[in-house]
């Protein structure tokens, strides 16, 4: 049936307040405050310590968590956030981790500091759980987020919070990818802020409301223990902070840390010339056997010293779940904000979102309303609002002298999914996320070269699980995972290689395993380029049916390409849920990141290299780059040079100067 | 004012090619009006765009370019739908130096 909007689902459409209105709507709690004049005392040094000891915090309660949790995702992965927030629910310093997730977490602590003050009340001891994404905390359901308020003298100093992909909370298909979803009741239902955790018990209950909706229920229970015990080492070492400082002094330093990383930003912008920087973000499909494709629409414009990001024009929200919220919304911009705005500035959101202004039309992909379908939102509507709000803001840097070494082309296009569920090798049920597109490609530089699998600009310290890890955790054998030629933008300098998998699966008493596939990018490709960089290349995925990797195996050889697997090709769409048999492999091909530039223009000695260590083929060296190689591998000059003039002419359709007198 | 590798900004608002200062536009209206666009098959764009469009979509995809009329460098690469215009533009507002 179309998307109509729920009647009743509005309270749940959270727009993030200022703290003083946050302050008004939160009567029924009392919250610790101090004003300018605590901030203004501060001396420099007791800044700098407390400063330190806040972002090492939050760093400790990743630490934490990867400790306690058992799922990949989180303990090699690092796809996960840490923030610590003030009473008001402003968000004071983010681990470098998830950045999407931290960048939505204040929505969904304010919401409750207006729903939930006056019951269930806030206490020593208490902690929230969250995972409704119009509320806020996470991008998706898979998101689920525990804060907890930290009580000093019976008020609300601040709050701590950890939020982490769960790998299954239900839905029609396994790791809650609903692929032939149309809307949000195909797939996991939100559950809005919940007093999980009551004077520091888990509230039996509600955990079992929660847990009942899973596949894997024991992995998520064990997940929520350690994210309660990430948020229990960020309180210990919080009050330990106030009984050496004082309230007083600590609570100014979160102030004065929102307020320098907002003064800060506002001089950088104001440094940069005046305008408007208009781009645009494609997604192919948006549920299995889906073949439009939709567009978010940005028109960034900087004046003074603020940033608007304008999405007027966007598609409409659409059957499928492909939407994100205005959570993911926000999750798009921070971490570019971040990461190419903020690279000398403290991570404090809280004061960051001070200067930036958001419209959006309640509706659209990247906003949609209650009951649109947002079960893959983070690395959809969230992950292309992030794309188009990089290729804006590193526009807007391009025109500066010292701050464009800042600006990276669109890195790693989306995320391309694999989830695997079924029986493990030691026969338990099991349901994972691939996360080797962890590995991306950056995006090029003005300067240098795109990271090749560098990662990804929102997970700093996001991380590609060893392969063995995979194998031991999981039923599959590896065949290959590496670097793909040519997936890296075509540029002055090239975007960083995307990379491939290659996997049987091995093992599982039931011999295959269940597969759902969700990667868009393959009709077009999502990592953009600057100043006529090409974007870099398409998403690729292909299952092998019925190849013959156990006859390869029997005469001692590991294959190494696609052909040499044999067996029946299908080129996968975008979304599709099938089965991966015992004879059949899985190849799955992610993108790399953006390029700089003419690739015209680059460095022939730069291209004949990249073709010697096989990140570029002879073919587009020769037709992308107009590059001619010797035969001992390096560039010649000459026929490169005229080979580069004919490329140039034909392009624009001008005819080809006679180059034989040269 | 240098407003990208290939593109430089004049204190009247014009904006010239920074390889061979031929005009190309002015910084409010379209910086590149004067410019050439050309509209390829995606798969022109090289072997990194993997499969054809086609597979999986039924709307129209292909390779956008623009260029410098004066020396044909690349100015500008998308890969889009071509049944929709192209959103990517830019202006600005502040004076430039010369
Ligand atoms: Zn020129």
């Amino acid at each position: 049936m179309p998307l109509i909007q729920i009647a009743g689902s509005e309270r749940f459409a959270y727009q993030p307040k200022s703290a003083e209105q946050t302050r008004k709507l939160a009567s029924g709690a009392r919250l610790h405050t101090v004003d300018d004049g605590d901030i203004d005392v501060l001396d420099p040094l007791t800044y700098e310590v407390i400063r330190h000891r806040l972002a090492a915090i939050a760093g400790e309660m990743g630490d934490g968590l990867k400790r306690m949790s058992g799922s990949v995702v989180v303990t090699d992965c690092n796809d996960f956030g840490a923030t610590i927030l003030d009473e008001c629910g402003d968000s004071v310093v983010v681990g470098l981790y998830n950045t999407q997730l931290a960048a939505s977490v204040d929505m969904a602590v304010k919401w409750t500091l207006e729903n939930r003050s006056r019951q269930a009340g806030f206490h020593a001891g208490d902690m929230f759980l969250c995972n409704d994404p119009w509320v806020g905390g996470g991008l998706h359901q898979n998101d689920v987020t525990v804060f907890a308020p930290l009580i000093h003298d019976g008020e609300v100093f601040a709050w701590t919070a950890v939020v982490c992909h769960q790998v299954d909370l239900g839905g029609v298909s396994p790791g809650s990818w609903s692929v032939e979803g149309r809307d949000v009741f195909w797939e996991s239902t939100p559950i809005p802020p919940v007093k999980i955790v009551e004077a520091g018990n888990i509230r039996s209950d509600i955990e079992d409301m929660y847990l009942r909706r899973s596949r894997v229920p024991r992995l998520i229970a064990l997940d929520l223990r350690a994210k309660i015990g990430a948020n229990n080492i960020a309180q210990e070492r919080l009050t330990a902070l106030i009984a050496k400082y004082g309230a007083r002094t600590v609570k100014a330093v979160m102030k004065r840390m929102m307020n320098d990383a907002e003064a800060r930003l506002r001089a950088k912008l104001q440094s940069l010339p005046d305008g408007a920087w208009s781009g645009v973000a494609h997604q192919d499909s948006f549920r299995h056997s889906d073949r439009n494709v939709y567009k978010i629409l940005l028109t960034m414009t900087k004046r003074g010293d603020s940033l608007k990001f304008d999405f007027t024009g966007t598609d409409k929200e659409t059957e499928g779940f492909a939407n994100c919220t205005f959570a993911g919304l926000r999750g798009g911009i921070m971490p570019i904000v971040l990461t190419m705005l903020c690279g000398d500035i403290p991570w404090s959101p809280g004061g960051l979102y001070r200067c930036l202004d958001i419209v959006s039309e309640p509706g659209t992909i990247n906003n949609c309303n209650f009951p649109a379908g947002i079960g893959k939102a983070s690395v959809a509507s969230a992950w292309a609002t992030q794309n188009v709000v990089s290729e804006c803001v590193a526009g807007m840097l391009d025109v500066h002298p010292d701050h464009r070494k800042s600006l990276m082309c669109v890195c790693c296009g989306t995320w391309d999914l694999a989830v695997l569920a079924g029986l493990d090798q030691r026969g338990n049920p099991f349901v994972t996320m691939i996360c080797d597109s962890m590995a991306g490609g950056l995006g090029a530089r003005v300067d240098q070269d795109g990271v090749d699998t560098g990662g990804l600009n929102c997970i700093p310290m996001g991380r590609v699980a060893d392969v063995e890890i995979n194998e031991f955790s999981f039923p599959m054998l590896y065949l290959w995972r590496r670097e793909e030629t040519d997936s890296g933008g075509p540029g002055r300098f090239r975007g960083g290689m995307g990379g491939s998998s290659c996997f049987i699966p091995h093992d599982s008493p039931i011999g295959g395993v269940h597969l759902v596939v969700s990667a868009t990018g393959k009709a077009l490709p999502q990592a953009t380029g600057v100043s006529g960089g090409y974007p870099a290349g398409t998403q690729y995925d292909v299952l092998k049916r019925n190849a013959r990797v156990a006859e390869l195996f029997g005469a001692g050889r590991i294959p190494s390409t696609l052909e040499e697997i044999g067996g029946a090709a299908d080129i996968l769409e975008a979304h599709l849920e099938t089965e991966l048999g015992e004879q059949d492999v899985y190849y799955t091909h992610w993108q790399g990141g953006g390029g700089y530039g003419d690739p015209l223009l680059r460095d022939p000695v730069l291209v004949a290299r990249d073709v010697g260590a096989r990140k570029v083929s002879p073919s587009a060296a020769n037709d992308v780059y107009g590059v001619l190689l010797n035969s001992d591998g390096s560039a010649d000059e000459t026929a490169t040079r005229r080979r580069r003039t004919q490329i140039r002419c034909e392009r624009v359709g001008e005819p080809v100067p006679n180059q034989a007198a040269e | 004012m240098k407003i990208n590798d290939n593109l430089r900004l004049l204190s009247g608002g014009n904006v010239v090619c920074n390889h061979c200062d031929h005009q190309l536009g002015t910084s409010v209206g379209n910086p590149l009006a004067y410019a050439i666009r050309r509209e390829r098959p995606s798969q022109d764009a090289g072997p990194g765009v993997r499969a054809p469009a086609s597979h999986f979509t039924d709307r129209p995809i292909g390779l956008r370019q623009v260029f410098c009329p004066g020396c044909y460098v690349l100015l500008a690469t998308e890969i889009a739908p071509t049944d929709e215009p192209s959103y990517r533009h830019w202006e600005l507002r502040s004076q430039a130096e010369a």
